[in-house]
């Protein structure tokens, strides 16, 4: 086992420096740099410009600045925001509990409520049930975004149920917080909770129809236990992979949602800094994601291996 | 048309391919169904057929509300084009726009008075016209690479096989943010050239792990001993047969694509205005939130786009049907 998450590690070395190496060409690929920008912006004089982006390093060739960014980031200096000068290490800190919250919460609500559902589904063939597989159908096809405006007209509209906030996390206090959290968690769980629940339940369907839980039930072993502990455990692989795509999401937030309720999180702050090229940030924020991503990768190869022993026993051989 | 035929006869299928149907319709037929100028109309000794795509000059300017003098006009369905505002109307009302749906206007209007409807029609084709370039692109890159690699194996596979993974994990925003501002113009290709070049990795794996899985069967060492050169076996024998698996992800692959699209709009990045997409009228929606009423606005356009994905997503169960049970 050591050995192996060993290998994995160096593995992901490769992996990480693409990462990191693509969004530094992607953001320098974006014509203008924060320097011209605030040349246009507020006019300043050429030879102040030129000075700057000597101090800054920004007169490098593209490859050279890279290796010097990497040298910084391997002893965990992100560098300073062209923007506001602040460390960047210290808006990443700031960004990330944020969407870490609204994000975690999401997927803890979608995956939590999706294994008791599928189950449901798979095990039940009634009206309810059906009506149920219906509408995560019909939901999932529906855009987040969209969702996020209709919910802001009904419940954050003087005009209909003025209940709930609009933008922001709010100023403190958990009341407040977990008024303020309802809408985009809402939107940000519906989707997960559709995809997981059926693949729950289409796992959970292929599981009871083999001979192993009808070997269980011949046993005489209760239902409740062949369902929850033979077939269940054996459905969860689907899962436990969906819920490595999804953890990255936790971190890297989405835009869009926190765009829209107004959440100052990893997906703004990304947005932001392309938008500003604030390379610096740009870079922080990809390699908060590249890392996190890589991590999750690794987490569900080993959880496959507590799920299903014989995968561990492949893995080792 | 087999294809086609075959679908149809999947009742399942059925309702979603007749949806599709009309959507697609819509975005061809868009200029014959909601247009500033009319079908076809004689006006100053003039006959002017299809004036609504030919766009001639002597129209310009003039529309089906103030076109005067006509001996005769043949009207499009819906007499408004997607960019007609109240200013090119003319109309009068009591309030300001947005208007709410009536025997004018049937789905409203926005808040400088164009058409709900015209701009859904025509916002259709833009939106579908992304969707199915975009996969068109990613499933050939996904394709080739999926294939190069499955195929070669050893170092090129290695090398492809972390690009592919980079390219899983590598935050698509930041990609599409920098690509669509280098690349920013009236013109749609930029926007599916972002999107397909960042969408073929699902097609790439998909392929690579068929690949794999053909090149040891025996009608390949067939082919090889026959002298056939890799390339003739990649694109000749390995490819075609992995095509099933693909059409079912390059089906649900539309779907997603019309979602990204309202996203990317809603972040600023889609077509520029004043065209219509349907990612932009639910942007508008958003920006008109102002106008607490105007719920024509946000539910029309969301009703399409869930209609679209919900009869591709229909469409891409059928197809795994088909594949699965051997066409």
């Amino acid at each position: 086992m050591k050995r192996y998450l060993l290998r994995r590690l160096l593995l992901m070395v490769p992996t990480f420096l693409g990462i990191t190496v693509l969004t530094f060409a992607v953001a320098h690929l974006a014509p203008g740099d924060p320097l011209q920008l605030d040349q246009e912006t507020v006019g300043a004089a050429q030879a102040d410009v030129a000075k700057q982006r000597a101090e800054k390093g920004l007169d490098a060739p593209l490859p050279v600045q890279y290796g010097r960014w990497l040298s910084r980031v391997v002893r965990f200096d992100f560098g300073r925001s062209y923007i506001d000068q602040r460390p960047v290490s210290e808006k990443l800190a700031e960004a990330l509990p944020r969407t870490a919250l609204v994000s975690g919460l999401a997927v803890l609500f979608a995956f939590g409520l999706a294994v008791p559902l599928g189950v449901f589904l798979a095990t039940r063939k009634t009206l309810l049930s059906r009506a149920v597989s219906a509408g995560l159908t019909v939901v999932w096809g529906v855009p987040t975004f969209w969702v996020a405006v209709l919910l802001l007209l009904v419940f954050s509209n003087p005009r209909a149920l003025d209940v709930l906030p609009m933008q922001g996390l709010g100023e403190g206090g958990l009341v407040d917080l977990a008024w303020h959290l309802v809408l985009p968690v809402a939107c940000l769980t519906y989707p997960t909770l559709a995809i997981a629940t059926r693949q729950v339940r289409a796992a959970m369907q292929e599981a009871l129809t083999q001979d192993y839980v009808k070997a269980a039930r011949a046993r005489g072993i209760p239902e409740r236990r062949v369902v929850w502990r033979h077939a269940l455990r054996n459905s969860l692989l689907p899962v436990v992979t969906l819920l490595g795509f999804s953890l990255p999401h936790v971190l890297g937030g989405s835009v869009v949602i926190e765009r829209v309720f107004g959440i100052p999180g990893m997906g703004l702050l990304a947005f932001d800094s392309v938008g500003t090229r604030d390379y610096p940030t740009v870079m922080g924020v990809a390699t908060v994601m590249a890392v996190a991503t890589l991590l999750s990768m690794l987490a569900v190869d080993v959880a496959y291996g507590f799920i299903d022993p014989r995968i561990r026993v492949e893995e080792s051989s | 048309m087999k294809g086609l035929r075959a679908l149809w006869a999947d009742r399942a299928a059925r309702p979603a391919v007749v949806a599709l149907g009309i959507l697609v319709g819509a975005a061809v037929f868009a200029d014959f169904l909601a247009s500033d100028l009319p079908l076809a109309v004689r006006v100053d000794g003039q006959t002017h057929l299809f004036p609504c795509v030919t766009r001639p000059a002597a129209l310009r300017g003039r529309s089906q509300a103030t076109l005067t003098g006509t001996e005769w006009m043949i009207r499009t369905p819906i007499p408004y084009g997607p960019a007609q505002t109240i200013a090119a109307t003319g109309e009068v009302r009591d309030g300001p726009p947005p208007w709410g749906p009536d025997g004018a206007h049937w789905l409203g209007t926005d808040e400088v008075g164009r058409d709900v409807l015209a701009r859904l029609i025509h916002g259709a084709r833009v939106s579908l016209f992304i969707a199915v370039f975009t996969v068109l692109i990613a499933v050939g890159v996904g394709m080739l690479i999926g294939g190069v690699s499955g195929y070669l194996g050893g170092a090129t596979d290695a090398v492809l096989s972390r690009l592919l993974e980079v390219m899983t994990t590598f935050p698509l925003v930041f990609f599409l943010i920098a690509l669509l501002s280098v690349l920013r113009t009236q013109s749609l290709w930029p926007l599916v050239l972002a999107l397909g070049l960042t969408r073929w990795t699902d097609v790439a794996r998909l392929v690579r792990a068929e690949v794999l899985k053909l090149k040891t069967l025996d009608f390949v060492l067939a082919a090889r001993a026959m002298g056939a050169s890799p390339l003739r076996i990649v694109t000749r024998h390995l490819l075609p047969n992995a095509l099933g698996p693909v059409l079912v992800t390059a089906t649900f692959g539309v779907a997603a694509a019309v979602l990204l699209e309202t996203a990317l709009s809603f972040l600023g990045l889609g077509v520029a205005p004043p065209t219509a997409s349907w990612g932009e009228l639910l942007t508008q929606a958003h920006r008109t939130l102002v106008h607490p009423g105007a719920w024509w606005l946000a539910v029309f356009p969301g009703v399409c786009i869930a209609l679209t994905v919900l009869s591709v997503n229909a469409l891409g169960e059928a197809v795994r049907r088909k594949v699965d049970g051997g066409v």
